[in-house]
C-alpha cells in the first residue's frame, strides 16, 4: 500500500515499512474473513459479553443504521463519552468503518471541559453512556449538536438489520480516524489528529515487536478514550487476529490477577503506578499465561520493576511515546533477554528518533537533549493550532518537549519533561533522578519530585512521598537517606510526607495514573508559598 | 449470618468513611465520584471482606460499582 501513502515531511523515514491496509475497516474485514468465529472481545461483568469477529461485524453494520438516522456522513466527527465498555467499542469500530472521525472524551473531566472539546472538534453528535447522563445534562450551550444516549449494545436498535447492499464510504489512509485531546501546558487541551495511517502503523509495529498472533489475548485496563488503551490493547491484537478483554479501569486492579487467570490473558499494557498498586496489595498471580507487560507514560523505577518481576515473575518492557506518536515510538527489546534495564528501548521500525539540541543538531551519544521523532505514526498536527504546529513540527521532526539520551547501541533513556525540569542555580535536575533514589527506601510506596521557588537559586527541590501505613519515618530521616545516595545539589530542600497531611491523600494522578506534577505544584504553591508570605 | 438492612447500612457507612468515601450519596455510582478510583475500589473491597468476613468473587468485585449493587451483593454472601 505504500505507493498510495502521501507522507508529510515529519512522517518520512529512510526505511520503508509495509502498511497492509488502507484503513481500519479493511484490516477488520480481513480478520473477519480469516477467523469469523474467533473471539475478539470479552467484557466481563454481571452479564459477561463476548463477541466473535463475525458478531462484531454484524453489530457494526447495524450501527450504521443509527448513524444514518442521525444523518451522519463520511468524515463527520462524533464525540464518544464512555468508560471502557462494549458500547464504546462497538461505536468505535462502527465509526471507523463508516468513515467518521471519533473524538473520545474522558468521562471524568468537567462538563465545561467537555464542551470545549465538543465545540473545538466540531462534533456533530455526542454518543454517551446512560450512566453519565447526570454529567451530560450539565454541558451548556451545545447548539446544533445532537445527543445520543446509549444504554447497552443489547438494545433493540443495535440488532436492527441493515441492508448488506449499502455502499461503504470511501476511506483513504490519510483520513482522520481519531482526534485525541491532551492537556496543554497552559489553558485549553489540544486535539491531536490521528489518521488511519497512524493507527495502522503503530498497532502493526507493536504487534510485531511483541510477536502477537491469533492466540494473543490482551487485557485492556487503561482507558479507551486515550491512545495507549486504543492502540496497544485493542488495535495491536486486532492486527494479528487476537482478542482483548476490556474492563472498566476503576474496578480492574482489584481483580487484575483474577482477570488474567480466568481469561488466559497473555499480554497487557500499564502505567508504572499500576505496578506499584499491584505490589501494594496482597493478591498473588495464579495464571501461567501472561508473557509480558508493556509499561509507559511515566518513569518506571528500577526498584519497582525489580520488585514486581521478582514477585510476579513476568517481564516488564518499558517504552516511550506520546499521543502525538499515536502511542509508542520506542520499546525495550523483546524477549526479556534483549532488554537493557533502565532504558525506554529502541525506536520502532515505523519511526526514527533522535536526540537534538536547541538548534536541532544531533547531540553526542549519552548527552542529554530533546527527544525528537519522525515517522508513519507521527500526527499530522494539532487541530487548528497553527503556531503550536509550527513550533512542534519543524525541520522534519516532531519536537516532543521531553528530554533524554541515546547510548552507542541505539537504546534511549528518558530524563523528564521539559516542563518538569528543575533548574536549581543553573543546574538541571530531572525529577526522576531523585525519585529513583527515594523509591529505594523501604518505607516509601510512591513519590513525586517538583521544583519550588527559591529566592537565590531560582528553584529548589521538593519531594512528596507516600509512606507505608505503619511507617513512622520523619522528614529528617528521609533527607539523611537521600544524602547518602545523590549529589548534594540535588538534595530536596523539603520532603512532604503525604500521610501526615489532612488535605491530600494521594499523589494526584490523571485517568491513566500518570502523576499530575502540575497539580502537585499548584497544591504546593497554594499551601506553602501562601504561608511563607504571611 | 443473616443481617438486617439497618445494620448493613451502618457497617457500610463505617467502611465508606474508612476509605474516604464518607461524603457520598448512598445512591452514587463509581461513574459519579472521581474520588472512587481504582485504588479506593481495592480498599473498599478489602474493607468489605474484612468487616463482613466474606470473600468476594472477582466477578462480583468488578460489578460492585454502586452502593445499591454493593448492598445487594453483600446480602448474597451473608
Amino acid at each position: 500500500m505504500e505507493e498510495n501513502i502521501s507522507l508529510i515531511k515529519h512522517q518520512q523515514i529512510s526505511k520503508k515499512f509495509k502498511i497492509d491496509y488502507n484503513n481500519i475497516r479493511e484490516l477488520f474485514y480481513e480478520k473477519v474473513k480469516d477467523g469469523p468465529d474467533d473471539i475478539f472481545l470479552i467484557s466481563p461483568g454481571e452479564n459477561t459479553i463476548e463477541f466473535t469477529y463475525a458478531e462484531l461485524k454484524s453489530l457494526i453494520k447495524n450501527t450504521y443504521g443509527i448513524f444514518r438516522r442521525l444523518e451522519l456522513k463520511n468524515k463527520d466527527r462524533i464525540s464518544l463519552i464512555f468508560h471502557n465498555s462494549p458500547e464504546f467499542l462497538v461505536l468505535y469500530f462502527s465509526a471507523l468503518c463508516f468513515g467518521l472521525t471519533i473524538v473520545p472524551i474522558n468521562p471524568d473531566i468537567a462538563p465545561k471541559e467537555m464542551r470545549y472539546i465538543i465545540s473545538d472538534s466540531k462534533s456533530k453528535v455526542i454518543f454517551y453512556s446512560n450512566k453519565l447522563e447526570f454529567k451530560i445534562k450539565n454541558i451548556k450551550n451545545l447548539d446544533n449538536v445532537k445527543l445520543e444516549k446509549i444504554t447497552s449494545v443489547n438494545d433493540q436498535e443495535f440488532s436492527l438489520k441493515n441492508e448488506d447492499g449499502f455502499e461503504e464510504n470511501e476511506i483513504s489512509i490519510n483520513d482522520i480516524a481519531v482526534i485525541i485531546y491532551t492537556s496543554g501546558t497552559t489553558g485549553n487541551p489540544k486535539g491531536v489528529i490521528l489518521s488511519h495511517l497512524n493507527l495502522l502503523s503503530d498497532s502493526k509495529s507493536i504487534s510485531e515487536w511483541f510477536h502477537f498472533n491469533t492466540k494473543t489475548r490482551t487485557l485492556c485496563i487503561l482507558p479507551l478514550y486515550h491512545n495507549n488503551g486504543q492502540i496497544t490493547t485493542l488495535l495491536a491484537p486486532l492486527y494479528q487476529g487476537g482478542s482483548t478483554v476490556i474492563v472498566q479501569g476503576k474496578v480492574s486492579l482489584q481483580s487484575f490477577w483474577d482477570l488474567v487467570n480466568r481469561y488466559d490473558v497473555t499480554w497487557t499494557s500499564v502505567m508504572a503506578s499500576i505496578l506499584s498498586i499491584l505490589l501494594s496489595i496482597s493478591k498473588e498471580r495464579k495464571d501461567q499465561t501472561l508473557k509480558a507487560i508493556l509499561c509507559g507514560g511515566q518513569i518506571l523505577t528500577r526498584t519497582i520493576q525489580k520488585q514486581f518481576e521478582d514477585r510476579f515473575e513476568v517481564p516488564i518492557f518499558e517504552g516511550y511515546g506520546l499521543t502525538e506518536t499515536t502511542s509508542f515510538s520506542c520499546i525495550n527489546g523483546f524477549p526479556a533477554g534483549k532488554r537493557r534495564i533502565g532504558s525506554i528501548g529502541k525506536a520502532l521500525p515505523i519511526n526514527e528518533m533522535s536526540i537534538l539540541d536547541k538548534n536541532s543538531k544531533n547531540v553526542d551519544e549519552n548527552n542529554i537533549g530533546e527527544i525528537c521523532i519522525r515517522g508513519y505514526n507521527v500526527t499530522a498536527g494539532y487541530l487548528g493550532l497553527k503556531e503550536k504546529n509550527e513550533n512542534s513540527f519543524r525541520n522534519g521532526w516532531f519536537h516532543s518537549g521531553d528530554f533524554g539520551r541515546k547510548d552507542s547501541d541505539g537504546f534511549f533513556y528518558f530524563q523528564g519533561r521539559e516542563d518538569f525540569l528543575i533548574i536549581k542555580g543553573g543546574e538541571n535536575i530531572y525529577p526522576a533522578e531523585l525519585e529513583n533514589v527515594l523509591y529505594q527506601h523501604p518505607n516509601i510506596i510512591e513519590c513525586a519530585v517538583i521544583g519550588i521557588p527559591h529566592k537565590l537559586l531560582g528553584e529548589d527541590v521538593c519531594a512528596f512521598v507516600k509512606c507505608k501505613e505503619e511507617s513512622q519515618i520523619s522528614e529528617t530521616e528521609l533527607k539523611e537517606f537521600c544524602k547518602n545516595n545523590i549529589s548534594n545539589f540535588k538534595l530536596p530542600q523539603k520532603i512532604i510526607i503525604i500521610n501526615l497531611l489532612n488535605d491530600l491523600d494521594d499523589i494526584p494522578k490523571g485517568p491513566t495514573k500518570k502523576i499530575l506534577y502540575r497539580e502537585l505544584k499548584k497544591y504546593y504553591m497554594e499551601k506553602y508559598q501562601r504561608n511563607s508570605k504571611n | 449470618m443473616p443481617i438486617d438492612t439497618k445494620e448493613l447500612d451502618m457497617k457500610l457507612e463505617e467502611i465508606l468513611k474508612k476509605v474516604g468515601l464518607d461524603d457520598i450519596d448512598l445512591e452514587s455510582t463509581i461513574e459519579d465520584i472521581p474520588e472512587w478510583d481504582s485504588f479506593t475500589h481495592i480498599q473498599l473491597i478489602d474493607a468489605i471482606e474484612e468487616k463482613f468476613k466474606i470473600e468476594i468473587e472477582f466477578n462480583d468485585a468488578i460489578t460492585m460499582t454502586s452502593i445499591p449493587i454493593i448492598k445487594k451483593k453483600i446480602m448474597n454472601y451473608l
